[in-house]
């Protein structure tokens, strides 16, 4: 019975969250937008980005996206067949596991079940959770769920090494892809130097270095170890991605967060909220905003200021956690008076800081959660009266900060203008199952062009009235065809010119360069941030049925570019050598000489395309790595692969007893055969992962930027041993880091789980 | 003991040279060098041409300057670059009046420019005193897109006058220059407020090594820290970190406990709370500031406590008289002193005789009132309020009155200096002749108008203490001033662009910084135009928005913004010259 007593909290709180989140599931629809939530076809995500490495092949990393989360979603909806199924355990896994966790900490730091309750509720209903998690961004918000998650492992496993260190890291592992934001991975590094001394002054009541620096030591090498997979590729776009986060960047980003008064907002966990006070912004705004709301705000940290005064919630422990809040507090105020000059300063000189440059939500996790922990401690001890007015404190707090929840409007709608309302409920229209059917089911290698062409990542679909869903495009996100967008494209470089030229004659000589088949119009979408084309939607209609043949569905138009596509793979017929940028290209294109399968250079090569170019049969192995077949090469040609160049792709021409083994039936040709394409299902672990690992590739000055953005290759019949028929494998080597550190995660999960499970029956 | 001394003579003469530097410091960049002497003059604004005097190609700016001392050798003068490189070259010259020839001519390159003063130095003239000089201004090649203008930020131009010591030839010269250049240091009104900030370390230690109680050293940093609260203005970093180290060395210094600084953090973090209930965030922050930093001095002498303990510590119930707060116990205290709210409310209520009314439509509300006062105090801890002590209660009355007074004259000062940072944060220059022209005008009459009707108010109401009339014209002139203000500055919300610039004029994309006023800071919600073509925008901020030419959109024309909520800016003139 006493166990069932103990579950109850959690049995109850998922009861309730279960109640809260189904309305949010009414009439079809799903909880989805905004950044994080925009994927719920799990199976598809998983087959897609089962690599280390973004689709676009640009040094971009999936940091974690093929997760073991994902995986568990994936079974959810194999088994149920149910996409809204799934949503809604992803939803409900975002608040119930930060819940448990910090319910389980409290737990285990012998608080009572009630008081644990108590404490799990303040995480995660306060204002700045409530706020944070309004995001829905699975690998940003479960970090709410790490800090508590990481601080209970240590603290149960403190004393045993071995269980440490598996625990530890299989958790890591488990919640790899919470490491994505690279300012939360080094937060929870962070967080790991300050736990490891907290518990050991709550355990031992004194600071030991040696056992705590080989405490780190495990916990550290537990989490590189298990976590080799990705960090190793890390490394690989370290510089990428530390361009991206410039001081200058941090600095303007910290200036624009820069307001009065922060430091106040900080110490009463309102640091999220709308400033200057926009009440009509959304139900969370609007209920942290009544005239007493400050009195109620403050009692947190009250709490704490009073507990200083009582000499026996003084020892060393709670003066160790207190100065990491100031600490904190401080530092999620970012460049703020006082002192905000040292939070510059710190930008400027200590390497890595420069990320933080969303400081009051970086570090404002770290500090509810700080909050969080400082509360077990005060009520660590038998009650006095003392604690009783802090639990009766507490308690009017999470009464009041609750009640979003209580009442079902903690993932409010909000008021972006007078005529678009911000909704986070998504409705799967038939037309948008069905589009994505069609594309998930075509077996060729193409881009497709989303308009009407949205400025801002987070789109607007109409849902009913002036409702709109807001988020990341869920209906194109959700397909295995990458797509463009005025707001995506390569890594460096956006294509405007696909959405600022729709009205020139010659349009649609400019969409092959981009291995562009599809057209995709959703008349669902609203221009909330603006359309980058100056046409509405029924010119574009009226335009592209002019030259173009369509499949229209409801509220989704879906256009075939026909002869004007060119697949992924191609030996150009016409070589433009050109010093015009990308927007210089309807020059280029115009006239009667102008050929489809053309490739533009800025250098100069001696090839001459007046000869007949050589068949190719090309196949996608995997997002890394493709195979060519290449025949009848008797002169020197260009091979144009259109995928974002980066330096990392390489060319192997394969030696004659080595070829032809991937290729199955052709599943499209195109210029009368001359190139062809087949798909190939290889699983995910072969025997041919590491079949480069010894091979030369082709030299770097061969290796071409064409088309303003893709990969391009020179081969000579001297490059392939004068054969005139052979194979080539193009691979973005750095995968092979992937096989290797993979291996080196698989090696260390089997072997610490071997030798608990020996350590057990030895025992035993 | 000796030791003792030394230490303390080595404090104070760190603490001097501090200080000392810090000041030169700001003597050296706010008073245009240490060894200089100067006059600042003002160039009135042309009604076409209110912010700045253009100098385009065979433009003229031409000035005078009746040199007030010897040794005249710079002119300092503010241009405005427009946000901008420019390239073109301006020609200075110099001569006495009435002379014929130049004394002095060279050419500036205008790519050395900011909007800080810049230096024109010439040979020095020895016998400059008194003597008026003209001097020239003349653009070479300026265009309209490529010239820098005069700003009629106050001061337009600096005449300087440099004592070095191969020019100080007599004590007499020295004495001139200490004389005079002290003159102009103790003109600067905010030179003293820096001063004393940064010789106030060392003021605290003379009153420490003195003082043999820490009542008046802590009473007079609660009294600085109450001023910084109360001034509403975010002061220097410098001050912050003083008085939490003074703080420390008060702690030590009289083994005060750390409780102190806790009831200290205790008291500002209430006061943040009731002035966040009444949106003062200004306020707010700055309390918050010192909540920080007591508890931060809280949690520095708790764990030195930890690591070295001492034994005889002056208490909290020492510390604050025992009237406010009984055995150190912070809950008893805010118990005892919700009771007492709660009581005097009750007490005001039968005194006003609301009791009657109050029956008549809440019926039990003096059993609510007894349920309450039972929870909050039990009846022994009660605390008790003799009403027959009317003089006293009178006495304190007087008492809050002044505070009410002292703190309402410094609000209509600091709602002043908002004002005037109002007008600094709209205009991008000439801020100060705007601010006295639109509204300081207005508001001098104010308030020598309220000095007047206080003096006849006085007269008419002889009996009525001076304080309450004060009171009450202070407080009109509180409203009136917000008035005032309110309806001169009907421009503050508006939506303007000040300028527009283009990084590099020879590349088809190129980055265009449009700088302006109001542009809210909700990046991308907004639209920029070129001639009715919108434009791709790079970044957005309240004060700047920087979009990204485009040859097959962007030509000639005028610049505008469009905010998210559909207020459209003024237009500005925007040459988009590339070609291909």
């Amino acid at each position: 019975m006493w166990q069932v007593k103990k579950v109850l909290p959690v049995f109850l709180f998922a009861t309730v969250l279960t109640l809260i989140l189904l309305p949010f599931y009414r009439n079809g629809q799903i909880i989805s937008g905004w950044e994080g939530a925009y994927f719920f076809d799990y199976k598809n995500l998983f087959q897609i980005r089962s690599y280390s490495w973004a689709g676009e092949g640009t040094g971009i990393i999936w940091t974690s996206l093929n997760f073991a989360f994902i995986f568990y979603l994936l079974l959810i909806q194999e088994l149920t067949h149910s996409l809204r199924l799934a949503n809604f355990v992803m939803i409900f896994s975002l608040y119930f596991l930060p819940f448990v966790a910090m319910y389980l900490t409290a737990r285990q730091m012998k608080l009572s079940l009630r008081i644990s309750f108590l404490i799990g509720l303040f995480y995660i209903t306060n204002p700045f959770m409530s706020h944070f998690m309004k995001s829905i961004n699975q690998w940003n918000m479960l970090a709410a769920f790490i800090f508590p998650a990481f601080f209970y492992l240590i603290y149960k496993y403190y004393h045993q090494s071995l269980k440490l260190f598996t625990f530890f890291g299989i958790f890591s592992l488990f919640f790899a892809f919470t490491n994505a934001n690279p300012p939360t991975m080094i937060l929870y590094q962070m967080a790991l130097l300050f736990f490891i001394p907290l518990i050991a002054i709550i355990k031992e009541g004194k600071i030991s270095i040696v056992t705590m620096i080989s405490k780190y030591i495990i916990v550290t090498s537990s989490f590189v170890l298990f976590n080799l997979w990705w960090i190793l590729n890390w490394f690989m776009v370290f510089s990428d991605a530390s361009a991206a986060y410039t001081v200058d960047l941090a600095i303007n980003s910290l200036k624009i967060g820069r307001f009065i008064p922060m430091l106040w907002r900080s110490m009463n966990l309102s640091g999220l909220l709308e400033f200057p006070q926009y009440s009509t912004y959304d139900y969370l705004n609007f209920h942290f905003s009544y005239f007493f709301s400050p009195l109620l705000l403050a009692l947190p940290f009250l709490i704490i200021l009073v507990s200083l005064f009582n000499k026996k919630l003084v020892q060393r422990s709670h003066l160790f956690l207190f100065t990491a809040i100031l600490a904190v507090i401080f530092l999620s105020k970012g460049i703020n008076s006082p002192l905000g000059k040292i939070y510059e300063l710190m930008v400027v000189h200590i390497p890595l800081f420069n990320i933080f440059k969303s400081a009051r939500e970086k570090w404002g996790l770290f500090l509810v959660f700080l909050f969080a922990l400082y509360f077990i401690l005060i009520l660590k001890d038998p009650i006095s009266k003392f604690s009783r007015l802090v639990i009766i404190l507490l308690v009017v707090f999470v009464g009041y900060s609750s009640i979003p929840f209580v009442i079902g409007k903690f993932l409010p709608d909000y008021k972006f203008n007078s005529k678009v309302t911000g909704s986070k409920m998504y409705l799967d229209k038939k037309e948008y199952q069905d589009l994505r059917l069609k594309l998930n089911t075509d077996p060729l290698q193409y881009r497709v062009l989303s308009l009407p062409g949205s400025l801002n990542y987070q789109v607007a679909l109409h849902i009913e009235g002036d409702r709109y869903y807001t988020g990341n495009d869920p209906v194109l996100n959700n397909t295995n065809k990458p797509f463009l967008a005025p707001y995506n494209g390569s890594f460096s470089r956006r294509f405007m010119l696909l959405f600022d030229t729709i009205s020139h004659p010659d349009y649609l000589r400019f969409l092959p360069i981009f291995n562009i088949k599809k057209i995709v119009i959703n008349k669902d979408m609203y221009p909330w941030f603006n359309f980058r084309e100056k046409e509405n939607i029924e010119k574009i209609e009226e335009i592209l049925d002019r030259k173009l043949t369509s499949k229209k569905n409801g509220v989704i138009d879906l256009y075939d570019l026909g002869d004007y596509f060119l697949p992924r793979f191609y030996i150009p017929t016409k070589i433009i050598q050109t010093n015009l940028p990308l927007e210089g290209l309807p020059q280029l294109t115009k006239g009667s000489d102008y050929q489809i399968r053309t490739a533009y250079l800025s250098q100069p090569i001696n090839i001459t395309s007046d000869v007949q170019p050589p068949n190719i049969t090309f196949t996608k192995i995997n997002p890394t790595k493709y195979q060519v077949k290449v025949e009848n090469a008797k002169s020197p040609y260009l091979l144009v692969f259109s995928e974002s160049f980066h330096t990392n792709w390489r060319a192997y021409i394969q030696k004659p007893q080595k070829a032809n083994r991937y290729f199955s039936k052709p599943v499209a040709e195109y210029f009368n055969g001359q190139i062809k394409e087949s798909e190939i299902k290889l699983p995910f672990i072969n025997s041919k992962i590491l079949e480069t690992l010894k091979q030369t590739p082709l030299s770097e000055a061969k290796h071409l930027l064409a088309n303003w953005y893709v990969n391009a290759w020179t081969i000579s019949p001297e490059d392939a041993g004068n054969q005139e028929n052979y194979e080539i494998i193009i691979e973005y080597w750095p995968q092979r880091f992937f096989y290797l550190s993979a291996g080196v995660t698989l090696l260390t999960f089997i072997a610490s789980l071997a030798l608990l499970i020996v350590k057990s029956f030895l025992k035993w | 003991m000796v030791k003792r001394k030394l230490l303390i003579f080595l404090t104070a003469a760190l603490l001097f040279v501090i200080g000392g530097i810090f000041t030169l410091k700001y003597v050296h960049n706010y008073n245009f060098g240490l060894n200089a002497l100067f006059t600042q003059h003002r160039v009135q604004p042309d009604p076409n041409h209110p912010r700045s005097v253009n100098l385009l190609k065979g433009d003229i700016f031409k000035g005078e300057i009746l040199s007030a001392f010897p040794k005249f050798n710079a002119i300092l003068f503010r241009f405005h670059t427009h946000e901008r490189i420019n390239t073109d070259i301006i020609r200075f010259r110099i001569k006495e009046e009435e002379k014929d020839g130049w004394f002095y001519s060279t050419q500036i390159e205008t790519k050395m420019l900011s909007d800080e003063l810049y230096i024109v130095g010439f040979p020095p003239i020895e016998d400059s005193a008194k003597i008026k000089y003209q001097f020239e201004l003349e653009s070479l090649n300026g265009t309209r897109e490529n010239s820098v203008s005069i700003s009629y930020r106050f001061p337009t131009f600096v005449a300087r006058h440099a004592y070095t010591i191969t020019n100080i030839k007599d004590i007499k010269t020295i004495r001139y220059f200490v004389k005079n250049k002290l003159r102009l240091i103790f003109n600067d009104p905010v030179f003293f407020h820096y001063a004393f900030i940064y010789f106030l370390p060392l003021f605290y230690l003379v009153l420490l090594i003195f003082k043999k109680h820490y009542h008046l050293p802590a009473l007079i940093l609660f009294l600085l820290v109450i001023k910084d609260i109360s001034s509403g203005l975010v002061l220097s970093d410098y001050f912050y970190v003083s008085i939490f180290f003074i703080w420390l060395v008060i702690l030590v210094k009289y083994s005060l406990d750390g409780n102190i600084s806790l009831f200290f953090a205790l008291i500002f973090f209430i006061t943040a709370v009731v002035l966040a209930i009444f949106k003062q965030y200004q306020l707010v922050e700055q309390t918050a500031s010192w909540v920080y930093l007591f508890l931060a001095a809280t949690v520095v002498q708790k764990i030195y406590g930890k690591i070295k303990p001492q034994q005889e510590l002056v208490s909290l119930s020492k510390f604050v008289p025992k009237k406010i707060i009984q055995n150190n116990k912070i809950i008893d205290f805010i118990l005892f002193f919700s009771a007492t709210v709660v009581i005097i409310i009750y007490k005001v209520i039968k005194f006003l005789r609301l009791n009657v009314f109050l029956t008549k439509y809440v019926p039990g509300w003096e059993d609510l009132y007894k349920i309450m006062i039972d929870f909050i105090a039990p009846h022994k801890d009660r605390p008790t309020i003799d009403w027959s002590r009317y003089q006293k209660i009178f006495r304190l009355i007087l008492v809050i009155a002044w505070v009410l007074l002292g703190y309402l004259l410094i609000t209509i000062l600091g709602e002043f200096q908002i004002y005037q940072r109002v007008f600094f944060n709209y205009f991008p220059e000439g801020q100060n002749t705007l601010f006295i022209d639109k509204t300081a005008k207005y508001l001098f009459i104010l308030y020598a108008s309220s000095a007047l009707l206080l003096i006849v108010l006085s007269k008419i109401f002889k009996s009525t203490k001076k304080v309450f009339i004060a009171l009450a014209v202070a407080f009109i002139v509180l409203k009136t001033g917000k008035v005032i203000f309110e309806q001169t500055t009907t421009f503050k919300n508006q939506v303007v662009l000040w300028s527009a610039r283009v990084n590099d004029t020879n590349e088809a994309w190129v980055d265009v910084f449009v700088k302006g006023q109001n542009l809210k800071n909700l990046p991308f919600k907004g639209k920029v135009y070129v001639d009715g073509n919108e434009q791709r925008i790079i970044r957005w901020s309240d004060k700047e928005v920087i979009f990204r030419t485009n040859p097959l959109l962007t030509k000639s024309g005028k610049v505008e913004i469009v905010t998210y909520d559909g207020q459209r800016t003024n237009s500005l003139g925007f040459s988009y010259v590339w070609d291909h």
